[in-house]
């Protein structure tokens, strides 16, 4: 094992193989506030990518309700039962992650679903937790008291990959050039140790090929420039993609680097898991904080209050109305004239939204029509 | 009474022996022979030109090498013929399952024998290094493709008529015909060089076949003597040479180095042509 820097752990930590980050990360910041579940997303990718035979059961992107949905089933709260205590320390993770809680003859800490296990894609879809639900409740304040969400999910393409690690035959690997990590079909022999691994249970076997498949990132679209197709299938506009640095290399014109370092309003999902996973979720502001900081860990209070003061920051309101606001990757922006302007990594505009829409009242009454309006504004 | 006693310590050492020493298996247990016989080798394992052969036990064991650890103590019954032309191994173990079917949970049985293809060469007993190796493997999944079929979901619950399966024609699934992966044959010819180097040669020359009796798996592998393929081990009547064994058993959900394994090479001699 060597020792390697996890920034969202905020140390070193054990894993298989040495750091060797890639020159860019494959990145994504998901506001989940505005995820409506319409399942678009899980969509694009099926009819994308897996409409083959053996892998009529395979979601590469799903949409799960928390904290009763799961895909495969008790796919998180299994591997937080297995890992013990987690506690954070002045945002310095003290427990132990997949890696470190291996045991002798295994390479890290996880289990492998059942086949029933993925057979309930939409289990606990639109369950509430808290309660109880009184006649006539009526939440006005936030947290509240009985929540659910949506949390869209996908390969995180972690730049500590638990499938790679796991994987005997180094048949996985992550793209130097954008991070996105692959199952090589023709090396793969099918043991499923990537199965396993996979703290977010995102390789899945087919059983026809008999080798893994995952996530693949859209990496062709990439190449082009292009958003991945759950990015950009997106209809609640909920999902901006791009190339995320370190922490210490952040470059506030980068809306990643400014949503995820600067701001600190989007966060890793289970970050203690040890992977470095990256996809960052802005959390969902009614769900109460006992349950975000354990998906999304200590910075979830904080990010929860930017976040509900985004009003007063306008670049921070102008990188969240960017979101989704084209289908190219996004390199960099600026706020210009009341406008978020987007550019590509070549320095083209690429799109341009207002800060605020300009606003017309009607009058409630029409005189020349004779009609009284419901729909004024 | 003094001769009650002597039976009493006599008879279960009789017994003990009647184990130790099975009448019918090799007196030296510690070496393959490949018996010469003048019949056609078959890849069928209940193929009368079997007993031809001298079985011997070898004991496999529980592989705690490398990463991932699995596996388990089982003796293995093993037995070789060659005709001048063509070389066989048979090799036979209980299994209280036949495990045909994978799923993404489920994992198949299976077998290998393992030979150095330089015996000059230092090569290592698990999986090779520095020498290469070749690695004969039988897996049931293939097997039970050959012999049952296989049901997916789309043979349970087909789809509409007409429905277009895109990727049926993709470049990385050229090995699928109709949307299945089918092998000619349920054995694989590899070639290693150590843990995690395991790759498919390009030629492949072994056949065999494995049949699921009475709680027992029996599997055949029978190649010609001699290839035209430097990965392959090469034999010829008369010679000695090495062999290793492995065995998955796919209800124990063993697979890669999740096997029972042979502790270190077992010598081979192969009996010359008569």
């Amino acid at each position: 094992m060597a020792k390697v820097n996890n920034w969202q752990l905020s140390r070193e930590m054990e894993f298989p193989y040495g750091e060797s980050r890639s020159n860019r990360q494959w990145a994504g910041v998901f506001d989940i506030n505005k995820c409506i579940g319409c399942q678009t997303c899980s969509l694009a990718c099926k009819t994308t990518w897996t409409t083959g035979r053996g892998q009529e059961y395979m979601f590469w992107n799903n949409v799960e309700t928390k904290p009763y949905g799961y895909y495969p089933l008790g796919w998180d709260v299994k591997l937080l039962e297995m890992l013990e205590t987690q506690e954070w320390g002045n945002g310095v993770y003290q427990g132990k992650t997949i890696f470190e809680a291996k045991q002798a003859g295994e390479k890290m800490v996880g289990f492998t679903p059942e086949d029933e296990d993925w057979s309930y894609p939409n289990i606990g879809e639109d369950e509430i937790a808290g309660g109880p639900v009184s006649q006539g409740m009526y939440i006005n304040y936030l947290p509240h008291p009985v929540w659910f969400f949506y949390l869209p999910r996908t390969c995180n393409h972690c730049t500590y990959p638990g499938c790679l690690a796991a994987c005997p035959r180094k048949a996985i690997y992550k793209r130097k050039e954008d991070g996105v990590v692959l199952i090589d079909q023709k090396r793969c022999r099918g043991y499923r140790k990537c199965l396993k691994g996979c703290p977010y249970k995102k390789t899945m076997y087919r059983v026809n090929t008999r080798v893994s498949e995952k996530c693949i990132g859209c990496y062709p679209k990439i190449e082009q420039g292009l958003i991945s197709q759950c990015f950009e299938m997106c209809i609640g506009k909920i999902r901006m993609q791009g190339f995320l640095n370190t922490p210490e290399k952040a470059d506030p014109a980068n809306p990643l680097d400014f949503l995820v370092h600067i701001k600190k309003v989007a966060l890793p999902s289970y970050p203690q898991f040890g992977t470095e996973p990256n996809i960052y979720y802005i959390p969902p502001k009614q769900v109460p904080l006992d349950y975000l900081t354990q998906i999304f860990g200590p910075g979830a209070k904080k990010a929860v209050e930017t976040y509900k003061n985004a009003k007063e920051d306008e670049k921070l309101i102008g990188a969240l109305l960017l979101t989704g606001s084209t289908e190219k990757l996004i390199g960099s922006f600026k706020i210009q004239n009341g406008q978020a302007i987007g550019y590509d990594r070549k320095g083209n505009e690429i799109t341009r939204v207002p800060i605020k829409e300009p606003t017309v009242v009607r009058p409630h009454y029409d005189k020349r029509l004779d009609v009284y309006r419901l729909d004024v504004t | 009474m003094r001769y009650v006693r002597i039976t009493i310590v006599l008879l279960p050492l009789f017994f003990l022996a009647l184990v130790l020493v099975p009448i019918g298996y090799s007196q030296d247990s510690s070496i393959l022979k490949i018996a010469y016989t003048q019949k056609d080798i078959a890849t069928d394992p209940f193929a009368d030109v079997w007993n031809d052969a001298t079985p011997i036990i070898i004991e496999l064991t529980d592989q705690e090498i490398t990463e991932p650890f699995g596996g388990k103590h089982l003796p293995i019954e093993v037995r070789g013929l060659h005709n001048g032309k063509s070389i066989g191994f048979l090799i036979e173990w209980a299994d209280s399952t036949r495990d045909t079917k994978v799923t993404g949970n489920a994992f198949t049985d299976g077998a290998a024998l393992q030979f150095p293809i330089n015996l000059k060469e230092e090569t290592d007993p698990f999986m090779g290094g520095p020498g290469l190796v070749n690695i004969w493997f039988w897996r049931a999944d293939w097997q039970g493709d050959l012999d049952d079929g296989t049901e997916y979901l789309d043979t349970k619950y087909p789809p509409y008529p007409g429905y277009y399966f895109p990727q049926d024609k993709q470049v990385f699934l050229k090995e699928i015909k109709g949307g299945r992966l089918i092998k000619d044959s349920p054995v694989e010819d590899l070639v290693a060089q150590g843990f995690g180097t395991l790759e498919r040669q390009k030629q492949q020359d072994v056949a065999g076949k494995g049949v699921y009796e009475k709680g027992k798996w029996r599997a055949a592998f029978v190649r010609p003597l001699v290839t035209n393929d430097q990965l392959d081990t090469q034999f010829k009547p008369g010679m000695d040479s090495k062999i290793n064994f492995s065995v998955w058993d796919g209800a124990d959900k063993n697979r890669d180095g999740e096997k029972s394994v042979s502790i270190d090479w077992v010598d081979v001699k192969i009996e010359d042509t008569k």
